[in-house]
């Protein structure tokens, strides 16, 4: 009796190893970058009169968010940037378009842009991520129905160092349409998926990979 | 007799993970090996574009001709489409969560007229929504104009996003027609986030209104704390009373 008992235990223990077995044996912390506005890493392009600020709108410096990895920007200290974002109006040619710099790190990143609650009216927001030493995968994003909200860009693991995001303002729906410009972010998903075929994505927010 | 019953039924269970262990295994397997064919051909593809200088201008910056990243992204897609399918739960289970996401919309999203319905597809894991990290990670599921994400341990669906469009998809279906005021839709937005039974009295929060062209927006903010977002909870509306914006940030272990 004592005997079978224990070739039970012992089946249920070997049952259990080979269960577990697939389970990723590490969970990276995922590194996340907050890129301000008001930062280095943001270039307006195009007549500056079309560019204009408005204050406390946005993520970075707002007091209702919290910071990751103890800092907004490795180059934009919490304390050093103002609380604000910028807005260009909607075109059907291009004129005015934005560059948050992302650094062209090696590795494979998620990314977004933060829609502000204000200012980011357009229904057409078109980005473009760069990456992969040449790459670029356009996307659209409908700031009418984002408030206060991060949209999730092409981003993950078939997409090996992001160079850019950029936003544009050929929407094609009229003068009176707003293109919001605020913060955009990368999350870390892993330094090569042929070593690490799980990676991090799945632990970085919202849908990855457009 | 009464104990080799039991037994026999623990082998058979032990077999029978092991040879669905076993097709999963080969199925991952087929993924690698397809997975290694497509990077080659990624790099074959940059090489070509390098060695012939196959580049275009734009951004100020130097891109690999746009025939070149139309070979690149077909490529990539199918590479996530493995990755994302292979870290998947079984279908048998994914359906059940679909079922709830389904009605859930039924009950919360369909119910302007003339909306149409969507086909719901899963599209992912992630680790949360916005800057809120779900333990043990949620899951996401689209559909044409909207994403879902649902935590798979009790199918509940904590945010409802419009979603990002890649080029050459059709245009998000809107309702604007002019039918609700911003009172009304804040008692629909009351309701809504009330049917929810978060546990948490909206009385005892901050209430902040929005509205873009069209659209209108309620969010109900509690306290930050030390390194956490404010809880808060977000409800949108385009004037006709299509549900466009759900945000539970009280979800259990914030």
């Amino acid at each position: 009796m004592k005997n079978l008992f224990s070739k039970i235990i012992l089946a249920l223990a070997v049952v259990g190893v080979l269960g577990f077995s697939n389970v990723p044996s590490a969970l990276a912390y995922n590194e996340r970058t907050i890129h301000c506005s008001e930062g280095s890493f943001l270039t307006l392009n195009g007549p500056g009169q079309y560019w204009y600020k408005y204050t406390n709108y946005g993520w970075c410096h707002n007091p209702s968010n919290w910071n990751e990895n103890g800092q907004y920007s490795n180059q934009s200290p919490y304390s050093g940037i103002e609380y604000s974002m910028r807005m260009t109006y909607s075109g059907c040619s291009l004129s005015n378009w934005a560059v948050w710099n992302m650094g062209n790190e090696g590795g494979y990143y998620a990314a977004y842009a933060f829609v502000p609650s204000n200012h980011a009216t357009t229904t057409n927001g078109h980005y473009t991520v760069t990456y992969n030493g040449g790459s670029g995968n356009s996307v659209y994003v409908n700031q009418n129905n984002l408030y206060d909200d991060w949209a999730a860009l092409p981003g993950g693991q078939t997409y090996k160092q992001i160079m850019n995001i950029q936003i544009d303002d050929v929407t094609c729906e009229g003068s009176t349409r707003q293109i919001g410009v605020d913060e955009a972010e990368k999350c870390y998903d892993v330094a090569d998926p042929q070593s690490d075929p799980t990676g991090s994505t799945s632990y970085c927010p919202g849908t990855h990979g457009y | 007799m009464l104990l080799i019953l039991p037994a026999f039924a623990l082998v058979a269970t032990v077999g029978v993970g092991l040879s669905v262990s076993g097709v999963v295994r080969a199925q991952q397997d087929a993924g690698k090996e397809r997975l290694a064919t497509l990077r080659q051909q990624h790099a074959a593809i940059v090489e070509d574009a390098k060695a012939n200088n196959k580049f275009v201008e734009m951004y100020n910056q130097q891109l690999y001709a746009p025939e070149v990243q139309q070979k690149l992204r077909v490529i990539e897609d199918e590479m996530l489409a493995i990755k994302v399918e292979a870290e998947a739960r079984p279908v048998a289970e994914r359906a059940k969560t679909a079922e709830a996401i389904n009605a859930w919309a039924d009950k919360f999203y369909y119910t302007v007229d003339g909306l149409p319905r969507q086909e719901l597809k899963y599209t992912g894991k992630a680790g949360g929504f916005q800057k809120m990290e779900v333990a043990g990670g949620v899951e996401i599921y689209s559909t044409a104009d909207f994403e879902y994400t649902v935590d798979p341990k009790n199918n509940k669906v904590l945010d409802l996003i419009t979603r990002t469009k890649k080029e050459g998809e059709p245009k998000w279906v809107m309702d604007m027609t002019a039918r609700f005021s911003q009172d009304q839709l804040e008692q629909k937005a009351r309701e809504l986030v009330e049917a929810q039974n978060l546990g948490v009295d909206l009385k005892t929060l901050t209430l902040e209104k929005g509205q873009k062209e069209g659209t209108f927006f309620f969010v109900w903010r509690g306290q930050a704390g030390e390194n956490k977002q404010a809880p808060s909870v977000k409800v949108g509306f385009t004037q006709g009373g299509q549900l466009i914006r759900y945000s539970n940030g009280f979800f259990e272990g914030l």
